[in-house]
């Protein structure tokens, strides 16, 4: 479809519609709310007629009616008010809030608002004060803790990185978990197009990075599918439905207004607390290991004496000990050459702060501008956002350009429209960050972090050349086997670079007064420019440099046609009616190339390079060139009655088709019901000002639906054009029959909900407290089985499995005191939820949720256990104990896949304390999390390579004894060993399960300190406004059960965006981040 | 508003409509067909040759990103290579061996079952050949390795989920038919030759010769269980149809291409594009340096010291302060037997890895293409060293036929004198090192014939002064054994065959019992809900009526 197709139509539609009606007589009038304000957006109609319009910003409306005839105003949450047109001009009406004006009006889907208390479940509203002028410049991140239910996680610190959003816990084993994004309507692309597996390099971005939060007016997250059933099968997840200021209709404004924001803040690594009293060594005895069990610092502890004994040993000064440098043992002395006078140099035995050194406090500048103005009938806004986001890893920055425009323009009494379009271009870069298992990297990538968070502290890192003559790697080991940390962020780099276009047009025409239709088209489209490239002479990866790029393009066509009806059927029924149709297409693209062999050194450029392949080296070695096309149709109905104002009961139906299956399978209809009943309004006297205020209790059943990723329903011919080059320097081609068996019987997967909930206000509106529970159930669960390999194949897609989620949340608000000057508010939420495997396809035992490395615990689907349950070696047990054999060393079991860990927290809180005292506010809000195990090789190879002291420091000159009984007899274990034995042999290369943490965290997460300059000030100023905010994220935080000086921040997970979770393969440190807003509006 | 106006607005949008949901890609809903991928009826009957091949090689010595395959685990268990151990339960974990279970059942097979029918159809007879010997050969190593294994109810897909296993005596039966059928089908008039072969660049001959060797060895292989194998070994001896000469050598001579992909021999990259990773095994170096008081005139092809004189410090290798185990007799090598840098491990050594990888003894020159030891003694550091990986994949060497050749004229009195077998296979293997690649080597260090005959006539000294038949045998295997070097599947068959040569004990004195055949692959035995895991290693395979315990 082209473009310009649209706009032809969209022509013929708009030229084709001009004048209206003349009527008697003119009528002119001010609407005004209780307190006597200008109430702008009434509207105001003729009744029996067709006729209407709305107020403006100033409350005035003009309406040309009969006398004799009746005009109606009506607005959310006031009392409808009625007035018969007599002889007078002007009619003058002052609103009355509603008895139960507790309405909020909240935006459901397909951006339909209606009333909360209508609502048959529940939807979390998160207003743009909680989202704008953040630390952080990721609207993910920015939602984290915000409501109950959104479980928010780091990919890792690094600014740019992606985010993990889970709502109300998981539906499928292999599918996406992640939520729907809508941005005004229509679909937003949110996903990471991660290009690695997660142990190779894992540092893509979200896309919704790509949303600036200050131009966010509001979201509204559905969580239950009852609410999300409009959005079809990709509603499933959640949708997180996003309103941007420009395509704001609310407040339409008569006067123009500039507003500025500019932030300043500080990204503050929080690094592990390093000890100081040993060097790198085993057993205490010195030596340039990876490890830290070497001898001591201080001069008369024995072990720094026994380095005079050591060969690198040259003299002492000053109690010091000097040792040969490590440059001169090189057993490769070419990397030296010209760094013969370090080499000579003698070296001082003493703790370097080298990890301190290493990282840096980064600079995160943010500014903002918003426009907006017009007049009552067409109004326009544009904004315009800057975010410098410097990380605090060296190499690692983020650079955001957002535009965007917007309008709204009501071209006659029926016909509105409005519009807006985006752009945006994220810039972002960072070193390599692969997995690592506290020794090196695991896979093909390179590593910033795995490589430089356990230096020994003996080592020097700034003192010492990090890059020979040639450019190779260069650093303190003999076989020089440790990609010198500084040398990967001088010469190995990861870009994403992504231009993006969203945007929608939306034409609505009041049918009659009671219906509209309204035709709404969405564009978002994205490219993506990823490049992954290290110099040649490395230690991790491929040594001769290696530069690859993709291209990747991803495009969202959406188009719906909605007809919204709402009619009083009698005085006490009225109906809501929506009757819509969509069509949606997905189309992605990516094309690269991959350059291996670099000539001139320091060039990243594919010309520079010897070898080209369009298939990648790492992991899936799989082709850099791929395209996927889904299209899904759907229709809808939803209709909800309302009786008086007490009862509301909804029912929608959406039915889909997909391109993802064979025709006898691509559709299906689900269904879904709620109910609300307010008794407040329906029994007289049940409310009291003292007491209870409002109560409405809901009920919902949703279901949805899941589609597979497309192709897996046929059988393939994988060809291989490059499969192996002969010594004569011919190229092989191989064609092979696909390892995926097709099948053609794959049928959708399908959810169903029942949620149950209550809202109510307490004590003069001062307590409000809401309570959902819901129980989810997904069958047919869309899964890719393993097959045995000797049937042919090795997996195919199937529908097998049922997994349940039940859960429970509680969001609550309490004003303990308020007057005019000063108000508290503390505010809150409360989550907890369970996942459960209930069935697996027939013989499987576990199905791995993520990239799995051999001998590694990884996320798994195990029936009757968790979602994700990690799975691992253990110690053998002897009646019950752990088992040492003969060395005193744990006797690690034969199993790789004992359960060794539940990553799903019990339950998450969040608290928040709101305290305004005239222009004044603070701000702070603590989260909790509860539980929830963590495999962390950050823990157990900071304290197993000794770097870290562990909770209560132990000498490590003395022997200790592991509680346990010996495998000989079962007798207890009296076998000594050192220190560097019981955690580097046991804590850190024992079992699995021996890594694992409990991942109970107390957070300050956010903390604010607001001042708001009063009017009388700026009166005789240009601003309309202006304020100063101090404010800080993620301050404190303390993992209880992690070794303290690890500081490990549980908010992080190094299997990137996807199913997996509690798993920590040293992917870097978290930040806090701090500092000062100012806001302006002229 | 008036009624047409309205009508014409309506009209509009459902024009509009019409526009978006008729016209357009947008509503296309038979978007099924993979557009990174071709559809099976395009496929190319060289193109499979080409995989089939490559996937036999997989088995074999796995690929550069995984090459734990079956030479490189036969190696270890056989003392050629070093296994980590610390026990034969810990040494290997079940997802080790998928990749060989992989490259022959979901890659190799299904090709075959593909592309059989087709070339018959299009009279690609000698295509049709080759792949059925490739399968023999597969599917026997495969026997071999795990014992009873799927095979009538294999790649079958849907019609077989859960394929059951046969006994591997009845596979062994089937190869033997199919590699039948390869000869008859080699003696049908093709329309066309492969355009590529690895092996024997589309000579028929050769491949007839392969069939019949292949053939023979599992003749071989089942002395011990099949009586009637003495007549038919003598059969194709007599024949003379067999692989006799270096020039019919089944093996696999790799490139130097290291990227797009990496063509190199398996096992060169993984060793020397970052630095040096495997440990040598010090009993194997042992056996060719000092056992017998004479170097064998091989070893500077098949290692590389990076250093030529021991290390004193015990942070680098921790064994120079330790005594050797209680269970090691004195004849046993622990730690280090020379000080000049045979810098290896021994059988089970778990320890971690100490900051040796400059120093460690490594590959050299034969078979996978590293660096000739000319004393240089250079830490290697980069990957553009020897023949930069253009080795050879030893899988049926002429001088492995006349070994088996001299243990079955000795043990079952075939056709043949076993001294003459073994003199021409050992001069046959010092052949095919020596003259590997001579533009590699040192002059001032290569072997010469008179180092080559003097160990002849050593080796063949021992032989006539063994006092029995089992000790005769003992020289024959040992030989073979080194001659081995690269090919882990024969040594692991051999050993369990003959209970030879006499190995090293494992460091601990209790490893478990030995690998009579391994654990069945994680792959197999997680999908496959007809199959159980064995419950021990030391199930033997049918060919093996050796006792439990026989070897360790």
């Amino acid at each position: 479809m082209k473009v310009n197709n649209y706009w032809q139509v969209l022509l013929l539609f708009l030229f084709t519609t001009t004048t209206a009606l003349a009527q008697n007589k003119t009528i002119n009038g001010t609407v005004t709310d209780s307190d006597g304000l200008p109430l702008p957006g009434v509207n105001v109609l003729v009744e029996g007629t067709t006729t209407g319009t709305q107020t403006d910003f100033d409350g005035l409306y003009q309406i040309q009616a009969d006398v004799g005839q009746t005009l109606v105003f009506s607005y959310l949450g006031q009392k409808t008010e009625t007035r018969l047109v007599g002889e007078e001009d002007i009619i003058n009406v002052q609103m009355e809030e509603d008895a139960q004006a507790l309405e909020e009006v909240v935006v459901t889907a397909q951006g339909i608002k209606r009333e909360q208390r209508s609502l048959g479940y529940a939807v979390s509203k998160i207003d743009n004060e909680a989202i704008e002028d953040r630390p952080e410049g990721d609207l993910g991140r920015v939602l984290r803790g915000k409501a109950a239910g959104i479980n928010i996680t780091a990919t890792n610190g690094v600014s740019g990185s992606g985010t993990n959003i889970i709502i109300r816990g998981f539906t499928s084993i292999t599918g996406s978990n992640q939520p729907l994004f809508v941005v005004n309507g229509v679909p937003f692309d949110g996903g990471a197009n991660e290009q690695n597996q997660f142990f190779d390099n894992v540092t893509e971005s979200s896309r919704f990075l790509d949303i600036d939060p200050n131009t966010i007016e509001s979201v509204n997250v559905l969580k239950g599918l009852s609410a999300s059933v409009l959005y079809g099968e990709r509603g499933r997840n959640g949708v997180i439905l996003i309103t941007t200021k420009n395509a704001s209709t609310q407040g339409v404004r008569t006067k123009n207004e500039i507003n500025i924001s500019q932030s300043v803040f500080f990204n503050d690594p929080v690094l592990p607390k390093y000890q100081n009293d040993f060097g790198g060594g085993f057993h205490q005895n010195f030596g340039f290991f990876f490890s830290n069990w070497g001898a001591a610092f201080e001069a008369g502890v024995l072990s720094n004496q026994r380095l005079e004994q050591n060969s690198l040993f040259i003299r002492r000064e000053g109690g010091i000990a000097l040792l040969r440098n490590p440059l001169s043992q090189l057993a490769d002395p070419t990397l030296a050459a010209g760094f013969e006078d370090i080499a000579a140099s003698e070296y001082p035995y003493i703790p370097y702060n080298s990890v301190d050194q290493f990282f840096r406090v980064g600079l995160v500048t943010s500014t903002s501008v918003g426009l907006r103005g017009g007049n009552e009938n067409i109004s326009y806004t544009a904004n315009y956002g800057y975010l410098e986001d410097q990380g605090f890893t060296p190499g690692n920055g983020l650079r955001r350009n957002t535009f965007g425009v917007g309008g709204n323009a009501r071209l006659s009494n029926k016909i509105s429209i409005n519009a807006a379009l985006n752009f945006s271009r994220t810039d972002y870069k960072t070193p390599p960050i692969a997995a690592s298992l506290g020794s090196g990297t695991i896979s093909s990538g390179g590593s910033v972090f795995g490589d430089v968070l356990y230096t020994p502290r003996s080592v020097d890192l700034f003192g010492l050349p990090f890059q020979a003559l040639d450019g190779r790697s260069v650093y303190y080991r003999s076989g020089n086997d440790i990609q010198n940390p500084r040398w990967t962020v001088a010469n190995a780099k990861v870009t994403q670079n992504t231009d993006r276009v969203f945007g929608n047009f939306n034409l609505s025409y009041g049918l009659t007064d009671w219906l509209n239709a309204t035709y709404r088209l969405g564009i978002d489209t994205y490219t993506e420019f990823n490049s992954y490239g290290q110099n040649r002479g490395g230690v991790d990866g491929d040594v001769t440099g290696i530069f690859r790029t993709i291209t990747a393009r991803n495009t969202i066509w959406d188009h719906s046609l909605i007809f919204n009806a709402d009619k009083d059927l009698s005085e006490n029924l009225n109906l809501k009616f929506i009757l819509g149709g969509t069509a949606r297409r997905d189309l992605y693209q990516q094309d690269g190339v991959e350059s291996t062999q670099q000539l001139v050194f320091g060039i990243l450029e594919h010309f520079n390079f010897v070898n080209s392949a369009t298939a990648g080296s790492f992991f899936s070695g799989t082709n850099l060139a791929q395209k996927s096309e889904i299209n899904t149709l759907g229709v809808y109905a939803d209709a909800t009655f309302g009786y008086k104002n007490f009862l509301y009961l909804n029912g929608a139906v959406r039915s889909d088709w997909t391109s993802t299956l064979e025709r006898d399978n691509q559709n299906i209809i689900y269904p879904g019901v709620s109910a609300s009943f307010i008794p407040t309004a329906a029994i007289e006297g049940l409310t009291s000002d003292k007491g209870l205020n409002y109560l409405k209790l809901r009920l919902g059943y949703g279901t949805s639906a899941g589609f597979p990723n497309p192709y897996g329903t046929r059988n393939t011919l994988a060809l291989n054009s490059r499969l192996l080059v002969d010594p004569g320097g011919n190229v092989l081609s191989g064609n092979a029959v696909s390892n995926r068996l097709g099948n053609p019987n794959l049928k959708p997967e399908t959810v169903t909900e029942i949620e149950a909930g209550l809202d109510s206000k307490f004590f003069n509106n001062r307590l409000g407290l809401n309570v959902s529970v819901f129980k989810r159930e997904s069958n047919d669960l869309i899964t890719d089985q393993n097959l045995d390999p000797s049937t042919g194949f090795t997996v195919t897609r199937i529908n097998a499995g049922k997994l349940e989620t039940k859960g429970i949340e509680v969001d609550f608000d309490i004003t303990p005191f308020r007057n005019d000057n000063f108000n508290w508010n503390i505010s809150g939420n409360y989550y907890a939820d369970e996942s459960t495997i209930l069935e697996l396809p027939e013989g499987t035992e576990q199905i791995a949720l993520t990239g799995t490395i051999a001998g590694v615990p990884a996320n798994y689907a195990v029936v009757d256990q968790p979602f994700g349950v990690i799975l691992g070696s253990t110690v053998v047990r002897t009646n019950g104990e752990l088992t040492v054999n003969s060395n005193g060393d744990y006797v690690t079991g034969q199993s790789t896949t004992d359960v060794i860990g539940d990553p799903n927290p019990d339950w998450t809180g969040t608290l928040n304390n709101l305290i305004s005292y005239k222009g004044l506010s603070f701000n702070m809000s603590w989260q909790y999390r509860h539980g929830g195990d963590i495999y962390s090789q950050t823990a157990a190879t900071l304290v197993g390579r000794g770097v870290v002291d562990a909770d209560g420091k132990l000498n490590s000159e003395k022997t200790f004894i592991l509680p346990g009984v010996k495998q000989s007899d079962g007798s207890p274990n009296d076998i000594q060993l050192t220190t560097t034995r019981i955690y580097f042999n046991n804590l850190l290369f024992g079992a699995n399960e021996l890594q694992i943490f409990d991942g109970t965290t107390l957070r300050l997460a956010e903390v604010s300190l607001g001042y708001n300059l009063p009017e009388k000030f700026l009166e005789k100023t240009p601003f309309g406004s202006l304020s100063f905010t101090l404010s800080g994220s993620n301050l404190w935080y303390k993992a209880f059960n992690f070794p303290d000086d690890v500081r490990f921040d549980t908010n992080s997970i190094s299997t990137g965006v996807g199913n997996g979770q509690g798993i920590d393969f040293i992917t870097g440190p978290s930040s806090r981040r701090y500092g000062l807003t100012v806001k302006a509006s002229f | 508003m008036n009624r047409i106006k309205r009508n014409r607005i309506i009209g509009g949008a459902l024009l509009l409509m019409a526009f978006v949901m008729g016209s357009c890609e947008v509503t296309e809903l038979e978007i099924l067909d993979d557009p990174n991928a071709v559809a099976p009826a395009q496929s190319d009957i060289d193109f499979f040759l080409n995989s089939i091949q490559v996937n036999a090689l997989t088995m074999f010595e796995g690929t550069p990103l995984d090459n734990n395959e079956l030479s490189e685990v036969g190696m270890e268990v056989t003392r050629m290579g070093h296994m980590f151990g610390p026990t034969y339960q810990a040494a290997y974990t079940p997802t080790n061996l998928n990749g060989a279970w992989r490259a022959v059942y979901s890659n190799a097979l299904p090709d075959i079952r593909t592309m059989v029918p087709l070339a018959e159809e299009q009279e690609l007879y000698t295509h049709v050949g080759i792949a059925k010997v490739l399968e023999a050969y597969m599917m026997i190593t495969m026997v071999d390795f795990f014992g009873d294994i799927p095979y009538s109810e294999a790649v079958k897909g849907v019609e077989f989920p859960n394929p059951n296993v046969d006994p591997g005596a009845d596979i062994y039966a089937a190869m033997e038919a199919l590699l039948n059928e390869a000869i008859s089908d080699f003696g049908r008039n093709e329309k066309s030759l492969p355009k590529n072969d690895l092996f024997y660049s589309g000579n028929k001959d050769q491949w007839v010769k392969l069939a019949n060797t292949l053939k023979l060895k599992m003749y071989i292989q089942t002395r011990l269980v099949d009586g009637s194998v003495p007549g038919k070994i003598n059969a194709i001896v007599n024949s003379g149809n067999y692989i006799t000469t270096a020039a019919d050598d089944f093996q696999m001579r790799w490139s130097t291409t290291d990227t797009n992909p990496d063509s190199r021999h398996p096992e060169f990259g993984p060793n020397f594009d970052n630095g040096t990773n495997e440990y040598m095994n010090t009993s194997y170096m042992y056996w060719m340096i000092e056992e017998k008081g004479m170097e064998d005139p091989r070893w500077r092809y098949y290692f590389y010291r990076q250093v030529d004189v021991n290390t004193t410090d015990v942070n680098e290798q921790s064994c120079i302060t330790q005594f050797p185990p209680a269970h090691f007799t004195p004849a046993d090598q622990f730690c280090n037997f020379s000080n000049e840098g045979f810098w290896g491990r021994i059988h089970g050594d778990a320890d971690g890895i100490p900051p040796d990888r400059g120093k460690r003894t490594t590959f050299g020159l034969y078979p996978i293409g590293g660096l000739f030891d000319d004393n240089s003694a250079q830490t290697i550091t980069g990957r553009n060293i020897g023949l930069q990986g253009g080795g050879i994949s030893p899988i049926l060497l002429s001088s492995f036929v006349d070994f088996m050749l001299a243990e079955s004229a000795l043990t079952i009195n075939t056709t043949g004198d076993a001294r003459t077998y073994l003199e021409s296979a050992i001069r046959k293997s010092m052949d095919k090192v020596v003259n590997f690649s001579p533009a590699n080597v040192d002059a001032n260090f290569a072997a010469t014939q008179t180092d080559v005959d003097n160990y002849v006539s050593m080796v063949l000294d021992l032989y006539d002064n063994a006092s029995n038949d089992q000790e005769k045998l003992a020289v024959i295997v040992k030989e073979y054994f080194l001659a081995l070097w690269g090919n882990g599947v024969e040594a692991y068959n051999t050993y369990r065959r003959t209970g030879l040569p006499d190995l090293q004990p494992t460091e601990i004195a209790q490893p478990g019992s030995f690998i009579r055949s391994f654990f069945y692959p994680q792959v197999f035995v997680d999908s496959n809900s007809q199959v159980d895991q064995k419950t021990d290693q030391d199930v033997q395979v049918f060919w093996d009526n050796n006792p439990a315990g026989f070897i360790d």
